[in-house]
């Protein structure tokens, strides 16, 4: 049997060709068509900028790295202590320190800063964004204070032997407690204090160094 | 075929057509693509192509039979 022997008669396959046919359209339907059909075809193109920082943001300041750094910290600061208290005078500061030309950080100390700066750069580089509605949500705060608390934890351990590195992060201290005291219904001049003391002690240009450095060693 | 009721039943008789031999059909006898330009973008033999179009057409002159007789002769 060849395929051309079976063939249908014309008329059939001549009413045959309304099977689904289109129907037509004019420019306009087929423009409410096509802004029906993008957004959802090309996500990332469409995606609001603000949607994009957020889901970057979330995933760096999850509670699931939060909490390890956290804990990592809590961790250096107990053993930093314990063995000071019971060094003797031979202890060399310098052993196991990884020297940079800015800064020098101790080596168990150096993932979770790393981690910490990345993690504070992202939630303030995010900041402006968050306030622009005129107001922050719960999770942005609570991010904020978890970070807060991570700066004096790290403040109290061997990682803020580095004088440059410490003076980091007393600014850092003082901007992230600036952004914990701001409530959900913030008064407009908050941002712009908090802006002044980014700028004023170019903190942001600070710490994508120290976080470059830092990870450089990694 | 002006006759809107046997228009209606030869669609229902394409749409009651198993995926492979509809896709065979539509392709070939409505839209006029060659068996080779079938086969490669369905990605199977020609011969697979033209046996499929020939199932296709066997079941919708034998669905048919009952309405459309004489187109069908």
């Amino acid at each position: 049997m060849t395929h051309e022997h079976d063939r249908l008669p014309d008329a059939l396959r001549d009413a045959a060709r309304g099977y689904h046919e289109p129907p037509t359209l004019h420019t306009g339907e087929l423009d409410a068509m096509w802004d029906a059909i993008e957004p959802q075809a090309f996500p990332r193109r469409f995606a609001s900028p603000s949607a994009e920082r957020r889901a970057y943001r979330e995933r760096w300041l999850s509670a699931r790295t939060l909490l390890p750094l956290a804990a990592t910290l809590v961790l250096g600061v107990l053993i930093g202590r314990y063995s000071r208290r019971g060094a003797t005078a031979v202890e060399s500061p310098v052993a196991n320190v990884a020297r940079v030309d800015s800064v020098a950080v101790p080596e168990p100390y150096q993932s979770t800063t790393s981690q910490y700066l990345g993690q504070t750069a992202a939630l303030l580089v995010a900041l402006p964004e968050e306030m622009r509605n005129g107001r922050t949500d719960a999770q942005f705060l609570d991010h904020a204070h978890d970070l807060l608390l991570t700066t004096r934890l790290l403040l109290d351990s061997p990682a803020a032997s580095d004088a440059r590195l410490r003076g980091l992060l007393e600014d850092l201290e003082l901007v992230l407690a600036q952004v914990v005291r701001l409530q959900s219904d913030q008064r407009p001049g908050e941002l712009e204090l908090i802006r002044q003391a980014l700028d004023q002690r170019d903190v942001l240009p600070r710490l994508r160094n120290a976080a470059a450095d830092i990870s450089a060693d990694d | 075929m002006a006759d809107p009721d046997l228009r209606d039943k030869l669609y229902r008789a394409i749409d009651e057509l198993p995926d492979i031999y509809r896709t065979a059909f539509i392709m070939h006898d409505l839209e006029g693509y060659t068996h080779e330009e079938i086969a490669n973008v369905l990605g199977v033999a020609e011969g697979t192509c033209k046996s499929r179009l020939s199932v296709a057409r066997a079941q919708l002159r034998e669905k048919l039979a009952p309405y459309a007789k004489e187109w069908l002769e």
